[in-house]
């Protein structure tokens, strides 16, 4: 009798051949007719795209099975996989491009592309968290803020040219739909040329289970090693979502499933981790099928994989987080803050002063309506300026929001990666908000911003009642938070895949395109602003408590729990009053923080009001060059404050390292 | 443009010359309260006011005319106002419009512009109903509101003849299912079907569409190639289709062996023609739909 992973396997291969057999019994005969001189459309049906379907969702899944399971043992980070590295995001994001500019592009010329864009995405990842030593709360953060940011390239790449819009999504949420074997012979091709170095690599990539220092005392050199296998798991994914797309979360589940099943030696779960992905997707990909007999709506697996995987991984979260826990208390809490606080009104001042002129530029330099500059002409200010005052103010409004919460957010999880984008917040906004368009089929702006802030305050309420149980600890929010996006992206890429033309009018949201501030809502927003930053800095003292660390917190009086509950509700409230205003993913509360930073202000009331203005800053900035650049055409504000932030952010991490 | 224009559509020149003479007669004297600064953000509502012989002065998207609609031609004076869902408000607050139109899907930027103009929202894909009888109404209602209410009447009676001649140069056709095809990529395509635009026009020349299952409101269903299988034996036509996802398909022995494509070799690729138009739309899918039947049967 197998036991653990062996039992598993044993299962979940016996499920599939049962609801294989019981899908494919009524149609095999037509097997083993002769190819007759007639034509038979069921039997070519079954022959070249049920069987070839079957073996690509065996392929696939075993492909991120093993890329999984190579990763979060090379990585010793239990919540490692394509997924969560934005491995698949870059991948996604490059064949979309192409697909854009280059539609011809097929056969190897694609997993070129596929694996330069996941193996750019692997590499900003690991950039970004080598300053916390790969901690893998931080590997995960980044990997998800390199997701974020390919998503919003990558819709704003269909925005530009939205034909293609349906073709990308339903790319994007892997459709396993086949119509010959080649695509499945070229990606076994590409899979076997690989299994020979995975073999390899097994074997030494167990030693580490001995701990880093063992295994260098063995004349293992680590770090090659490390690079060696994390290679080898890009070449897996790139290769996978070249041929059919991104399909989420098989790589992260398996090798967990198989490390709660009790496998022993890293070489047992590697071949374990690859069969439970391949049964894994069967499955699904049997259960999609039979789901689209029932339901004329186009359902693409991968989509399917993201919704399903997305509660799997909340559900597994508590129970690896052991590692995880001890992890997150030998991560670098920013303690040199306390040390190195300078206290100081003048930054804010200067800050501020750029502010103002920022937003005299925004109001003042236009561009005519033959695309001349100009400055705002007395004849125009009554008939331009009472549209561009509220939308420039939302855009002040929204920056200083965002800045604050990312500030906040990064001092409460002592996290330097975590901003609004990454608590789900953002994500419920949007996800209510496509709710609210596919339901209601006519949307206004007012239902539109209630719905978001709606969204916004639920997801909170999850995430608040989620982490209940770990006593509000910050990473486990975090976390929950990153599920929770990854399962309203799902729900809202079932909803795109299908090609409703309203996944434009989300899509042009998302990406902030559709900037409409009215002069009523600016102003109650910029009310809601000022009482935001006051509250900050009613709370702000805790901040800088808790730079001394949880223990000592607790031992000069702070209400550990109220003060987490509180600043988390703070920060989720200003995401919600921003959200409608800009699009969910800006990246400010990001960059912002990070910015003010690496310029050395780290006394937390001085850090706070830095980072609003700083924010503020960028928005104003990104919406003027958004509206003017390509004038008579508009940007996604959001977009341009992305794609003008993090470089600038990259730079200046790169410049300073730790 | 003029090359789909006039070479797809013989016997419609009579019609067309009419079309773009039409805006001179226009200039002579639009009645005093009528607007006459009108943007609009939609393809649809911009074809019936050229139709009518009233251009809008700006539209959004504008530079993309040529590319998805064609039909009728757009004057070249008319000014783009960025993407429909993102329009430039300043721009267009600068313009001085006296009325914008708007449908349903581009209805986010109704509050920003009711403040500088009276918005009309015109919608054609919405919920109940189908498409063309929404166009017809539409027509109808910029005629009444542009005071052209006889040139509307005259051009929707007009229609009706088109259709009825239309209907009898399908008859040798009525036997045969129609499959309409926009591609996405090798393995995935749209197919048109009820309640739409290009289902409405079959339903007008009775014609049968080889698809038989329900679309929402935007009239198409997203499939994997390998449904197409359920169409049985059609004609296939296809609006869309980048010459690489010809190559690809054309080596795919599940699409070789589907009866469309067996029986009938590669499937015919129609010029531009708007997906989600009006009704000069509906009339030039009829025509390409019976110029590729003709064509095919010849």
């Amino acid at each position: 009798m197998p036991r653990g992973a062996g039992r598993l396997v044993l299962v979940m291969g016996l499920l599939a051949l049962a609801l294989g057999a019981y899908f494919l019994a009524p149609r095999l005969p037509l097997l083993m007719q002769p190819p007759t001189e007639g034509y038979d459309p069921a039997r070519m049906v079954l022959v070249y795209a049920t069987l070839p379907r079957l073996v690509m969702a065996v392929l696939c899944g075993a492909a991120l099975g093993a890329s999984g399971a190579l990763l979060q043992q090379a990585l010793r980070n239990p919540l490692a996989s394509p997924t969560t590295l934005g491995i698949d995001a870059g991948a996604r994001l490059a064949l979309g491009a192409v697909t854009l500019f280059y539609p011809a592009l097929f056969g190897w010329g694609r997993d070129v592309v596929a694996l330069a864009g996941s193996g750019v995405a692997a590499a900003l990842v690991f950039g970004l968290s080598r300053r916390q030593d790969f901690s893998p709360v931080a590997l995960i953060l980044s990997g998800l803020l390199v997701s974020l940011y390919c998503g919003a390239l990558a819709a704003a790449l269909t925005l530009v040219e939205s034909r293609y819009l349906a073709s990308l999504f339903v790319w994007g949420s892997g459709s396993l739909s086949q119509q010959s074997w080649t695509p499945t012979f070229d990606l076994a091709i590409r899979l076997a040329v690989l299994v020979v170095p995975i073999a390899l690599l097994a074997r030494p990539l167990s030693l580490l289970d001995l701990g880093e220092d063992a295994a260098r005392g063995l004349g293992l050199n680590v770090a090659y090693l490390r690079l060696g296998a994390v290679a080898l798991a890009v070449l897996l994914a790139a290769f996978t979502a070249s041929s059919v797309g991104v399909i989420g979360f098989v790589g992260l589940v398996a090798p967990i499933l198989v490390r709660l099943a009790g496998a022993r030696s890293f070489g047992r779960s590697l071949a374990a981790a690859t069969a439970v992905g391949a049964l894994l997707l069967l499955l699904t990909d049997l259960l999609v099928q039979m789901a689209a007999g029932l339901s004329a709506d186009f359902l693409p697996t991968g989509a399917v994989t993201a919704l399903l995987g997305s509660p799997i991984l909340l559900w597994l979260l508590p129970r690896v987080t052991v590692r995880l826990r001890k992890e997150a208390a030998a991560m670098p809490a920013m303690r040199s803050y306390a040390l190195a606080m300078r206290r100081g009104v003048l930054p804010v001042f200067i800050i501020g002063a750029l502010l103002i002129v920022l937003t005299l530029i925004a109001l003042a330099v236009e561009r005519a309506p033959n695309a001349e500059w100009q400055l705002l002409s007395a004849a125009d200010v009554s008939h331009i300026l009472p549209f561009r005052w509220p939308r420039v103010l939302a855009a002040v409004g929204a920056g200083l929001l965002l800045g604050s919460a990312g500030f906040l957010l990064q001092r409460l999880t002592g996290n330097e990666m975590a901003s609004p984008e990454i608590l789900g917040v953002s994500s419920g906004a949007t996800f209510a908000m496509a709710v609210a368009l596919f339901v209601s089929g006519v949307p206004s702006l007012a239902t539109v911003t209630a719905s978001a802030a709606l969204g916004a305050a639920l997801v909170l309420g999850l995430i608040l009642f989620l982490s209940r149980r770990s006593g509000f600890q910050p990473e486990r929010m975090l976390l929950a938070g990153i599920a929770l996006s990854a399962l309203l992206d799902a729900v809202i890429g079932v909803l795109s895949a299908a090609g409703d033309p309203r996944a434009l009018q989300l899509l042009s949201w998302l990406t902030g395109a559709g900037f409409a501030a009215e002069p009523m809502s600016t102003l109650v927003s910029l009310a809601l602003v000022a009482l935001g930053i006051i509250a900050a800095l009613c709370l702000v003292r805790w901040l800088d408590i808790f730079q001394l660390g949880a223990v000592t917190a607790q031992e000069l009086g702070v209400p550990l729990g109220l003060a987490r509950v509180l600043l988390l509700a703070l920060v989720a409230g200003t995401t919600a009053v921003a959200t409608p205003l800009v699009g969910p993913l800006t990246f400010v509360g990001f960059i912002a923080p990070n910015l003010v930073r690496l310029l050395g202000l780290r006394h937390s009331g001085t850090a706070l009001l830095s980072s609003a203005l700083t924010g503020a800053a960028i928005l104003v900035t990104a919406d003027w060059v958004a509206r003017t650049v390509a004038f008579p055409f508009q940007l996604p504000t959001g977009l341009v404050a992305s794609l003008v932030g993090a470089p600038l952010l990259l730079w200046l991490l790169q410049r300073r390292p730790a | 443009m003029q090359r789909n224009g006039h070479a797809v559509l013989p016997h419609r020149r009579a019609v067309l010359g009419g079309l773009l003479a039409a805006p001179f007669v226009m200039r002579s004297g639009p009645a005093l309260a009528r607007p006459s600064r009108i943007a609009s953000l939609d393809y649809a509502l911009a074809q019936h006011m050229l139709v009518l012989g009233s251009p809008p002065m700006a539209l959004a998207d504008a530079h993309e005319w040529d590319k998805w609609v064609a039909e009728p031609p757009l004057p070249a004076d008319i000014i783009d106002l960025g993407t429909s869902l993102s329009p430039n408000i300043e721009l267009l607050a600068a313009l001085r419009p006296d009325l914008v139109l708007t449908t349903d899907f581009v209805g986010m930027a109704e509050p920003q512009i009711s403040r500088m103009a009276p918005v009309e929202r015109l919608t054609i894909y919405s919920d109940g109903g189908t498409p063309l009888p929404k166009a017809f109404e539409t027509v109808r209602r910029l005629g009444t509101i542009l005071g052209l209410e006889e040139r509307a009447e005259a051009y929707l009676a007009e229609t009706e003849s088109f259709f009825a001649a239309c209907a009898e140069r399908a008859r040798p056709f009525r036997e045969k299912p129609i499959l309409l095809l926009s591609f996405l990529d090798p393995r995935h395509a749209r197919v048109y079907a009820r309640p739409g635009m290009q289902q409405d026009v079959l339903d007008r020349l009775g014609l049968q569409n080889a698809w038989t299952g329900e679309g929402f409101y935007w009239g198409f269903a997203t499939v994997g190639l390998e449904e197409l299988a359920k169409a049985g034996d059609a004609v296939a036509m296809a609006d869309y289709m980048p010459p690489d996802i010809k190559a690809t398909l054309e080596q795919s022995p599940l699409w070789l062996s589907l009866p469309f494509r067996r029986n009938r070799g590669p499937i015919p690729v129609l010029p531009t023609v708007a997906a989600f138009g009006g009704v000069p739309a509906a009339r030039r899918w009829a025509t390409l739909i019976l110029d590729a039947l003709e064509r095919q049967a010849a």
